[in-house]
C-alpha cells in the first residue's frame, strides 16, 4: 500500500466526478449499515412486534440473559468457529506449502479437489457427512459438527496462503538455509511470518462461515452442540422477537469494539 | 500465530466430560423454542432425566435428518402429515398407552386423526388451523371465505402465506373438490383459480405474516392461526375467521422414533406433557389451539377468547402425504407465479 502522502491526488478539474463518487460512497455506506443500525435500535423497543416503536427497554436484554438454551448456543458457535478457525489455518496453511513448495505425483488432482468442498451445495455435504458419520458409528456431536466446518473453511485459508505463496521471493528460504537452518526452522521462521497477512485473511474468512454456517452444522450437531444459527433459524415457528435484536447488538458491539482495539494496538506499535 | 494451547486442551476435556457422565437423558428433538423452557426444566426437576433439546425449523428438515441415520432420538415432534409417512416407513414405535395415563386428558375429537387412525404412534402436541384475519377498520364488507378475500377491491391489499400447497388447497375447497386427492385434473381445474388470486396478492409471507398486517401493508390475509392469535392479542380489530369452504387444520405430534435408546423416559415426557398445568405453560407460551381439554379449563377468560386460538367449529380438513404431487403443485405454482 503507497504512504498516504505518495498517494495521488484528486484531480480538482473533476469537481463534479468527485461530488458524484462521493455521494455513492455515501449511498453504499447507507445502504450497508442503515439495516444494522435500525436493528440495534430496536433492540430496545418495548414492543414485542418490530414495527412501530413505542418506548424505550432493556427487558429483552434481561429476558436474553435469562435464556439459558440460546446463551448456550451462542457459546457454542463461539467455541466451534474457534476451534474450526485452529484447525483450518493449520491445516490450510500446512497444504498451501507442500502444494507451492513441492512436486509430486497426484499434486493436480489435490488442488482441484480442494475447491469442491469451497462450491458444493450445503445440502449435499451435510447429508453426505451425516450418512458417513452413521455409517462409521460416529456420535454427533461438537467434534463432528467441527470436523463439517473444517472441511469447507480450510480450502479457504490455503487458497489465501497459496496466493502469497506465488509472490514470495524462494531466495528468502533459500537464504535461510545457506545460513544453516533445517527445513523446519526455515519454515517457520522465515515463511510463517511473511504468510501472517494471507493467514489473518483466511483465519478471518474461516471464522466467519463457520460462525454463520447453519445447513451443514444441522445435520452433524447433536442437542449439546447446537449452534445459534440453528436455535434463531427455528424460532420463526413461534415468532421472532427482539431477543435476537439485542443479541445481534451484542455481537455487533463486540465486532466494532475488537476493531477499534486491535486498531488502537497498532497506533501504539508505531 | 500462536495459539494458547492450554486452553484449548482445557476445553477439548470439557466437551469429552459433558459427554461422559450422562446417566439418564432423553433426546428430545423438536421445533426450537416450541417447548418451552419452563416444561424442560420442570420435567428436569421431577424426575431427574436430563433433557437434551435439539432443533429443527421444518417438518422437512426433520425428516432428512432421521431418514440420513442422524441422532439417537428418543423423542420427536412431527407435523401430522409427516407422522403419517414416518409411521408408512415404519420409523416410529407404537406406545405403551398403559405408561400415558394422562391421554385421558385429550378432548375426545383429537383422537382416531387420518394420519394415525387407532393412535399407536403418536400424541397431539398443539393444533392450530389457517384462517382468515381481518382488519376490521379497513375492511367493512362481511367475509366467511376465501371467495370474499379474493375480490377485485382488496387487489394489492392481501398477505398470503407463502405455500404452494396451501393455496392450492384453497383453491380445492372452494371448487369443492377433496384436498388431499391431487390429480391433473383437479390441478387442471384450480389453475385458473388460482391465476386468478394471484393477480389480487400483494405479499407472500409464511415466517411473519403479522407483520404486513400490523404496519398497514395490507388489510386482509389468509394466515396461520397462530399468527392471528397474536395480532389479536396486539389490537382486537383483527378478527379472525375460518374460511366457510373448509379450513386446514394441522396438528404437531410427540411420537417415538423405532430405534430410540430412552423409551421409558420418553413415555414419562410424555406423559408429563400431557399434565393439565403443564400443558397450561404451552399455551400460556403459544396461542396454539390446545387439544388437552382438562389444560384448557386452567386457561384465563381472555385466553379462551381468543378467536384464532378457539375458533367457533368449521370445517376442519387435515392434510394427507400427497407424495410426488407436491412436485405437481410446486410446478403449476411457480408457472402461475412467474407469468404474472
Amino acid at each position: 500500500m503507497l504512504p498516504l502522502a505518495s498517494r495521488p491526488v484528486f484531480p480538482s478539474g473533476l469537481k463534479l466526478l468527485d461530488w458524484g463518487l462521493r455521494s455513492w460512497t455515501a449511498l453504499v455506506f447507507v445502504f450497508l449499515y442503515a439495516p444494522i443500525v435500525v436493528l440495534v435500535v430496536y433492540a430496545f423497543n418495548a414492543s414485542r412486534l418490530n414495527i412501530v416503536w413505542t418506548g424505550f427497554t432493556f427487558r429483552w436484554f434481561n429476558e436474553l440473559f435469562a435464556h439459558a438454551a440460546l446463551l448456550r448456543a451462542a457459546k457454542n458457535s463461539l467455541i466451534i468457529a474457534t476451534l474450526t478457525t485452529a484447525i483450518a489455518v493449520v491445516l490450510g496453511t500446512l497444504g498451501a506449502w507442500l502444494l507451492h513448495r513441492y512436486r509430486f505425483r497426484g499434486a493436480r488432482s489435490i488442488q482441484t479437489l480442494l475447491t469442491v468442498p469451497m462450491v458444493m451445495p450445503e445440502i449435499l455435504m451435510g447429508i453426505s457427512l451425516l450418512v458417513f458419520f452413521a455409517a462409521t458409528g460416529v456420535a454427533l456431536g461438537f467434534s463432528t459438527v467441527i470436523i463439517g466446518h473444517v472441511t469447507f473453511c480450510f480450502p479457504f485459508v490455503l487458497v489465501a496462503v497459496q496466493a502469497r505463496l506465488q509472490g514470495l521471493d524462494p531466495a528468502l528460504e533459500e537464504a535461510a538455509l545457506d545460513l544453516g537452518a533445517t527445513p523446519l526452522r526455515a519454515f517457520w521462521l522465515v515463511i510463517v511470518p511473511s504468510l501472517r497477512p494471507a493467514i489473518a485473511a483466511g483465519a478471518l474468512m474461516a471464522f466467519t462461515l463457520s460462525l454463520d454456517e447453519l445447513i451443514v452444522t444441522f445435520f452433524t450437531t447433536s442437542a449439546a452442540s447446537a449452534t445459534l444459527p440453528i436455535r434463531v433459524y427455528g424460532m420463526a415457528k413461534v415468532g421472532l422477537n427482539p431477543m435476537l435484536n439485542a443479541l445481534s447488538a451484542i455481537f455487533i458491539i463486540a465486532t466494532v469494539a475488537f476493531v477499534l482495539f486491535t486498531n488502537y494496538l497498532r497506533k501504539l506499535r508505531h | 500465530m500462536k495459539l494458547p494451547v492450554t486452553q484449548l486442551t482445557a476445553l477439548a476435556a470439557l466437551l469429552c466430560a459433558t459427554s461422559l457422565f450422562a446417566k439418564e437423558e432423553l433426546n428430545l428433538f423438536g421445533w426450537s423454542e416450541y417447548v418451552p423452557e419452563a416444561v424442560l426444566t420442570g420435567f428436569t426437576k421431577e424426575t431427574g432425566i436430563a433433557v437434551n433439546f435439539e432443533t429443527f425449523a421444518s417438518n422437512e428438515e426433520l425428516l432428512a435428518k432421521l431418514v440420513a441415520g442422524g441422532g439417537n432420538y428418543d423423542l420427536v415432534q412431527p407435523s401430522d402429515y409427516t407422522a403419517e409417512v414416518m409411521i408408512r416407513q415404519k420409523m416410529l414405535a407404537p406406545l405403551d398407552t398403559a405408561q400415558i395415563p394422562n391421554l385421558k386428558n385429550l378432548a375426545p375429537d383429537f383422537f382416531h386423526r387420518p394420519h394415525d387412525p387407532t393412535d399407536k404412534y403418536t400424541v397431539p402436541y398443539m393444533a392450530g388451523t389457517v384462517g382468515i384475519v381481518v382488519n376490521s377498520e379497513t375492511v367493512k364488507s362481511p367475509i366467511s371465505g376465501y371467495a370474499d378475500v379474493f375480490d377485485k377491491k382488496f387487489k394489492d391489499r392481501i398477505v398470503v402465506l407463502n405455500d404452494n400447497r396451501e393455496i392450492v388447497t384453497w383453491a380445492l375447497c372452494t371448487l369443492k373438490l377433496p384436498i388431499n386427492d391431487i390429480n391433473p385434473a383437479a390441478l387442471e381445474k384450480a389453475r385458473p383459480v388460482v391465476a386468478k388470486w394471484i393477480e389480487l396478492i400483494k405479499l407472500y409471507d409464511s415466517d411473519s405474516p403479522k407483520t404486513a398486517l400490523l404496519n398497514g401493508d395490507v388489510d386482509i390475509g389468509i394466515v396461520w392461526s397462530g399468527e392471528a392469535a397474536i395480532l389479536w392479542n396486539e389490537n382486537k380489530k383483527f378478527h379472525y375467521v375460518l374460511p366457510a369452504e373448509g379450513a386446514h387444520q394441522f396438528l404437531d405430534l410427540l411420537a417415538i422414533p423405532a430405534d430410540a435408546k430412552h423409551k421409558a423416559a420418553a413415555h414419562q415426557f410424555i406423559n408429563y406433557i400431557l399434565r393439565p398445568e403443564v400443558s397450561k405453560l404451552i399455551s400460556e407460551k403459544f396461542p396454539y389451539t390446545n387439544p388437552n381439554a382438562e389444560a384448557r379449563k386452567l386457561l384465563s377468560a381472555d385466553e379462551l377468547a381468543n378467536p384464532a386460538s378457539y375458533p367457533s367449529s368449521g370445517k376442519l380438513e387435515s392434510f394427507r402425504d400427497i407424495g410426488k404431487a407436491a412436485g405437481d403443485i410446486d410446478r403449476l405454482m411457480t408457472d402461475l407465479k412467474s407469468s404474472r
